[in-house]
């Protein structure tokens, strides 16, 4: 029987690629603002060479555009250092509401592409499980992919951690979908990706049709 | 000579804000909108030269706007903008993106401008 591992490496791959091409075009988008920005100031400052006036308000306007890209930029490059180092360990202790703002970041503009607003909101307690994160990654990915194109959004798409009743590990609950079946976990048949992603995390999904959420449980912890 | 008169399309408001007022400096007309509706309903309202579209656009692909967009008027000339490495990013895969002039960003206003001149001579 092949392994888990083996069947979802080559998408994860593919994933992986997906994520750095995404904010790699959201780092075009900062560089071209910040390019235009300065550009302009140029062409102010050509303007003013030539007696024309400089309107300070707009010098302010544009240095403060700079800089708020500047910021942007920044954070772009921090999330990406971390998704990058998701790959450095098999497994790793997760905060798990840190861990979904970071996919949250991660994954806005390809949700945003297709049409939603992807959000992740703030838990109680902080509620660590240990698990592997890049693989868990990809699976939410896969699962805010399932809720845009094929249950549909509301609104927002938005994600958070809670504990699992009983213990033992972490509910992450999306909300703000249209439809939500029973049983979710029969869309993945044929899927043997997700199947795969499933397994290697010891993860369970399912559905709460009357709250339209779809629940996924992680266990707190994982044979290493 | 009557302006060109140009729409830029792109979600990133200070990009396309801050590139239609580089190009009013040099000389031409541009207008801005940050949807594919807003672009839908500018075109709708009025008369442009060229419309230079983002290639990824929230909901909706640059080259299906184009699309909506041509309907509504057919003699725009139409440009992309992408944040891809390079051209070779979408075109030679995509026959209809091959049709097209295609920028990198970030764009040179320089080569930007001497883009929208050379189609608007082309198309006469």
């Amino acid at each position: 029987m092949t392994e888990p591992v083996n069947t979802v490496a080559p998408d994860g791959l593919k994933f992986f690629g997906q994520m750095s091409a995404s904010i790699s075009h959201e780092l075009k988008n900062t560089l071209s603002i910040m390019n235009e920005s300065a550009g302009l100031l140029v062409d102010l400052s050509a303007m003013a060479e030539k007696g024309g006036e400089i309107d300070p308000a707009k010098i302010k306007r544009l240095s403060g555009m700079v800089q708020q890209q500047i910021k942007r930029t920044d954070d772009i490059i921090r999330n990406m250092n971390r998704f990058s180092h998701l790959v450095d360990e098999p497994f790793r202790q997760i905060e798990t509401a840190d861990f979904l703002r970071l996919v949250a970041q991660i994954c806005r503009r390809l949700a945003a592409s297709a049409g939603a607003r992807l959000e992740a909101e703030e838990g109680g307690q902080p509620l660590n499980i240990v698990t592997r994160p890049f693989y868990l990654h990809y699976l939410l990915w896969g699962l805010i992919q399932f809720s845009i194109n094929t249950a549909g959004t509301t609104g927002a798409l938005k994600m958070r951690a809670e504990p699992a009743p009983g213990g033992g590990g972490a509910y992450i609950v999306f909300s703000g979908l249209e439809t939500v079946p029973d049983n979710p976990e029969q869309l993945f048949s044929g899927k043997n990706t997700e199947k795969g992603l499933m397994s290697l995390l010891g993860a369970a999904l399912h559905g709460n049709t009357p709250e339209k959420t779809l629940i996924l449980f992680l266990p707190e912890t994982m044979d290493q | 000579m009557k302006p060109i008169q140009v729409l830029l399309v792109d979600d990133e408001e200070e990009l396309v804000s801050t590139l239609a007022e580089r190009l009013e400096i040099r000389g031409i007309n541009a207008e801005w909108a940050t949807s594919a509706d807003a672009a839908c309903e500018k075109v709708s309202e009025r008369k442009y030269d060229v419309a230079i579209l983002d290639v990824k656009l929230p909901c909706i692909s640059g080259f299906d706007l184009q699309r909506k967009m041509a309907q509504i008027a057919p003699e725009v000339h139409f440009m992309f903008m992408t944040g891809h490495g390079s051209p070779g990013g979408f075109t030679g895969k995509n026959t209809e993106a091959d049709l097209y002039d295609c920028l990198i960003k970030p764009v040179d206003i320089e080569v930007l401008v001497e883009k929208i001149r050379n189609a608007i001579r082309r198309n006469g």
